[in-house]
């Protein structure tokens, strides 16, 4: 049978919960040796993506990457904070290119864009 | 001071949108020969455009594969500017070509953008219509019987194979048998064709040399029929989605002018190569492969495209879209996994022989593998009343051909019914580029039926029956208007027809 990114996660994150530093090596060192057993190495990207997405839904953390022109305002990085309304674990970027505003990436799979950038590229795309 | 430039620039900014927009996002895990896997983009729909970020620019792509936990997409354009941890968005549409009467006399690619260097297409963004590339085909309530022919101009296709408006006709046959070369004669006979309304041709080059596409455009365009033909090219150096996408891009142009009320006709050169160009991709998408390594559903990817061909009812406005797909066989083996899956789909084949090619006989048509199952019902009817007789005569010197050899031996009738075979194998032989009206069709065939010219010596056939015509054309143009007009053999115009073959004869002895 073969097993999805997905389901190789979920196994990795149970394995390793409530376990600690020897027995977290040795967990995934076994792990590492069933893949390679499974002939499913090429899967071990979608598998590290699948576990921190995994293991992000378990803690009720949310991953949050902001793009601002300068660097992140103490206020408006605590605004973020209360606008998700659970423990972020942010990661902040500049982009000057951005010219004005903000763009935050969430759990890699959504992004709110208000950037002066998208808003002026908007005003000259021919299909809106 | 103002000036109305800057005023509409300032209405623009006033209107424009200021808030958050929201996107859905992907990730690219994996990327290579045109194909790219993406994490992400949950809620993505099948054949809806996405965009790939990168940092040369953006650059689109398909959703094809929708998986457990990943989206497997086409990409359409350069897919070196793609690189792992690209972000990918919804383009929020499902993949599309602008269509209107703009396109034609252009050569585009399957995306619709020009290749023929005469700059754009559409001159303004207003009105844009945009068809989508993959549509249901036309319901059978919406559907019509075929009743108008389009005329190839080639006599052995008009008199014994015919074609009517709203039908998919194969041609089948070896490389460099003169498969490209019938389609093309049939778009260029249909400025001939005053009759009936003059269909807007599309041709789709599907993984063809560059070479030989220049070669079919220069042909068009110096017979004047790049007038009303619309070129689509995906040349053999196109990626695999360019040549995957190319018919039905042609289908949805296609469909455009049918449900404009108008008729299309459609030439995808070839669906071997599509088939191909499918195989690839799918493959690269790790899709299970079947016979010949082609996926489960090949057959699918040809039914759909060529089930979109119809002839639309007189509440739909009467349009149709008439196929002619180009299938190419390897040492004729018709029963490949490819073309006998075409040829089960389409209302018949043009089957073209390399024998009877090297043989000389051009167009190499098989009479007796050839059919078309809907094309009679079509057809004019004085073309049906003399191919009647010629398709008659040419079964029964098929069935003699074998005897033929012993020709001292035989009695008089056979060697009568392989004479007359013969001369209207000879009668039947055309050079490409040089379609012929179909009046003088009927006016030709129904002399060679009637024994005209029996007693002829076979390599002069083709001289004396351009003698032929050229007297009918100069001393009883009547004849051949009259034909044009009502496309009618009475009795009236066949005994006039008998006088001329006789006063003919006369003037020869």
């Amino acid at each position: 049978m073969r097993y999805s990114a997905r389901q190789y996660a979920e196994a990795l994150h149970k394995a390793l919960e409530e376990k600690k530093g020897g027995e977290r090596a040795e967990a995934l060192t076994r792990f590492a040796a069933l893949i390679r057993r499974n002939g499913d190495k090429s899967l071990l990207e979608r598998i590290l993506i699948q576990y921190e997405r995994i293991d992000l839904e378990k803690s009720g953390t949310v991953k949050a990457e902001v793009e601002t022109p300068e660097a992140l305002a103490p206020h408006v990085r605590r605004e973020i904070e209360k606008a998700i309304g659970k423990p972020v674990m942010l990661m902040e970027k500049s982009d000057p290119s951005l010219i004005a505003g903000i763009r935050i990436l969430l759990n890699d799979t959504l992004r709110i864009d208000a950037s002066a950038r998208t808003m002026i590229a908007g005003l000259f795309s021919p299909r809106k | 001071m103002s000036s109305p430039l800057i005023d509409n620039l300032k209405k623009e900014i006033e209107g424009a949108e200021t808030g958050a927009r929201r996107h859905e996002i992907g990730t690219v895990i994996e990327v290579g020969d045109g194909i790219a896997r993406i994490f992400g983009l949950t809620n993505v729909a099948l054949q809806e455009m996405v965009e790939f970020e990168t940092s040369e620019g953006p650059v689109s792509g398909v959703a094809f594969n929708l998986e457990e936990d990943n989206v497997g997409a086409i990409i359409l354009g350069d897919y070196a500017k793609v690189k792992e941890g690209d972000h990918v968005t919804h383009a929020g549409r499902i993949l599309s070509v602008r269509v209107g009467e703009e396109l034609i006399g252009r050569v585009i690619d399957p995306l619709g953008e020009p290749q023929d260097g005469k700059g754009p297409i559409f001159a303004s963004e207003s009105n844009a219509v945009y068809n989508p590339i993959e549509s249901n085909a036309p319901s059978v309530v919406d559907r019509s019987p075929v009743n108008t022919p389009i005329h190839t101009g080639i006599k052995a296709i008009d008199s014994i194979i015919p074609i009517g408006r709203g039908q998919r006709e194969l041609i089948i046959g070896d490389r460099q048998v003169g498969k490209t070369s019938i389609a093309i004669d049939t778009i260029i006979n249909q400025k001939n064709d005053t009759r009936h309304r003059t269909p807007i041709c599309i041709y789709v080059a599907v993984g063809q040399k560059q070479s030989k596409v220049a070669t079919v455009i220069a042909t068009l365009e110096e017979k004047g029929a790049m007038e009303y033909t619309i070129v689509v090219s995906a040349p053999a150096s196109s990626p695999a989605s360019f040549r995957y996408i190319a018919p039905y891009s042609a289908a949805a142009i296609a469909e455009y002018f049918m449900n404009k009320g108008q008729d299309a006709l459609v030439v995808y050169d070839d669906l071997s190569k599509h088939a191909v160009a499918y195989r690839e991709i799918s493959l690269l998408l790790r899709r299970p492969p079947g016979r010949e390594a082609y996926p489960g559903d090949i057959f699918y990817l040809h039914s759909r495209l060529l089930e979109r061909a119809a002839k639309l009812n007189d509440k739909k406005g009467g349009g149709s879209f008439t196929a002619l797909p180009i299938i190419e066989t390897q040492l004729g083996d018709v029963s490949a996994y490819i073309p006998t899956n075409v040829i089960s789909i389409t209302d018949g084949q043009i089957y073209l022989e390399s024998d009877l090619f090297n043989q000389g006989v051009r167009p190499a048509v098989n009479a007796g593998l050839s059919v078309s199952r809907v094309g009679s019902s079509a057809q004019t009817k004085a073309m049906k009343k003399v191919a009647g007789r010629l398709r008659l005569e040419l079964a029964q010197f098929r069935e003699l051909a074998a005897f033929a050899q012993y020709s001292s031996e035989l009695d008089e009738g056979t060697k009568r019914t392989i004479n007359r075979g013969r001369v209207l194998t000879e009668v039947l032989k055309q050079n490409e580029l040089e379609p012929m009206p179909f009046e003088k069709q009927i006016v030709l065939i129904y002399a060679a039926t009637q024994g005209l010219f029996d007693a002829v010596p076979l390599d002069d056939v083709r001289k004396t029956y351009e003698e032929f015509l050229s007297f009918v054309d100069k001393l009883h143009a009547d004849i051949l208007a009259s034909l044009k007009d009502s496309g009618e053999l009475t009795d009236d115009t066949a005994a006039k027809l008998k006088a001329i073959n006789e006063e003919f004869r006369q003037m020869k002895s």
